[in-house]
């Protein structure tokens, strides 16, 4: 057989979607068309031209498919399964088997990047971000015990925001201890701007005690300090040689005499080494 | 080809095909070729139409097909596809469906249609 007239068969018959039996019809079919719209004798040329006038191959898949499925919603439950297979294929889930408290061990769910594009006249992210929810949560947006994640919420968690008892992350929300470039926290907070009950950092700004370039608190220790028990290096920086374990220590005391030790351990920490 | 010229023609090529195979057999390039140069080019069917239609008919016992070896062409087949009694029926009973369908379009719409 030609091979002009193969290649535009297959190409054809790849775009349809039918059964064996049915592809194998149109094969035969379309074979003996293109050679009877050839003309007798037909040279590669007249092939050639026949094909031309027969058109794109993906333009007659679509109306061979139009006029072959009278109930289309079968081919409509298809095209919404091949979707939902794409939505998955760019992402990465493992779930375990093992659960606790109704919720898996070890949740993994990440997808491999993120696609935004416009639609409707406003920009719009291309899909949901993959959501991972366990003991041990990793995601996009992950919601566990411990969670690691761009989002991260719940116990321990460590994410670009992370909200939670215990956060490490750009932003850290946390209710008991927060680490991050902007931590803030119901108790200790560490960071380049620093809010909390107790607070260390560039910019410390607590309740009680404060430690930090800038500090304001009750008990403020740091390059400026503002509050009722004071220690200033006075030169806008945590100079911590200019300022001794001790003298930290027995202003935090002479505040807070029953602070828990282990928190004033954290607080002085900086002085520790001159 | 507009949308609604095409829905329309869609409808009635079942009935048109079975028409041209009523009094001979005919390949399907060929019943393209017929059905072109009888409306005057009209119906210009394309082969994406004919073939489902023509497989439906099969399917239904309306027409029958068969391969025949050709000269002309290098001795390769052809299929030709003729009209069985049941098709004979069917294709009468389309017909009444069809006249009944352009009588009461007519009566609708009256003096504007011709």
């Amino acid at each position: 057989m030609n091979r002009q007239i193969e290649e535009y068969v297959d190409q054809v018959i790849s775009y349809v979607d039918a059964g064996e039996k049915m592809k194998r019809r149109l094969r035969e079919d379309l074979r003996a068309h293109i050679l009877d719209a050839a003309g007798a004798g037909a040279s590669d040329d007249q092939i050639g031209a026949a094909i031309a006038r027969m058109g794109d191959p993906k333009e007659m898949a679509v109306e061979l498919s139009d006029l072959l499925y009278d109930d289309k919603r079968e081919v409509v439950r298809e095209l919404i399964e091949v979707r939902e297979e794409l939505r998955h294929a760019d992402r990465y889930e493992y779930k375990s088997k093992r659960t606790l408290f109704g919720l898996p061990l070890v949740h993994i769910h990440m997808s491999r990047g993120y696609r935004y594009g416009w639609g409707h006249g406003r920009v719009r992210m291309g899909r949901r971000p993959a959501v991972a929810k366990g003991i041990i949560a990793i995601g996009d947006v992950a919601v566990g015990g411990v969670a690691i994640g761009g989002l991260a919420a719940g116990g321990l968690c460590f994410g670009g925001v992370a909200l939670g008892l215990m956060c490490f992350g750009g932003i850290g929300l946390a209710l008991l201890i927060g680490l991050g470039g902007i931590a803030i926290s119901g108790g200790l907070a560490m960071g380049g701007l620093a809010i909390g009950q107790f607070a260390f950092g560039g910019c410390a700004l607590a309740a009680q005690v404060a430690v930090g370039g800038y500090a304001k608190a009750v008990v403020a220790i740091g390059g400026q300090a503002v509050g009722e028990y004071t220690l200033s290096t006075g030169d806008n920086s945590l100079n911590a040689t200019m300022v001794s374990v001790e003298q930290a220590r027995a202003l935090i005391h002479s505040a807070y005499p029953n602070l828990w030790r282990p928190l004033v351990d954290v607080l002085v920490w900086p002085f520790m080494f001159h | 080809m507009n949308e609604m010229s095409r829905q329309l023609k869609k409808g009635i090529l079942e009935i048109l095909l079975l028409q041209l195979l009523q009094d001979e057999a005919a390949y399907g390039y060929e019943l393209m070729q017929r059905l072109s140069e009888r409306s005057g080019d009209y119906f210009t069917m394309k082969e994406g139409t004919l073939y489902p239609i023509l497989y439906r008919l099969e399917d239904s016992g309306y027409i029958q097909s068969v391969w025949e070896e050709t000269r002309d062409r290098r001795g390769a087949q052809r299929k030709y596809y003729s009209m069985t009694e049941q098709g004979r029926d069917y294709l009468d009973h389309a017909r009444d469906e069809l006249n009944q369908l352009i009588t009461a379009t007519k009566k609708i719409m009256g003096g504007e249609m011709r």
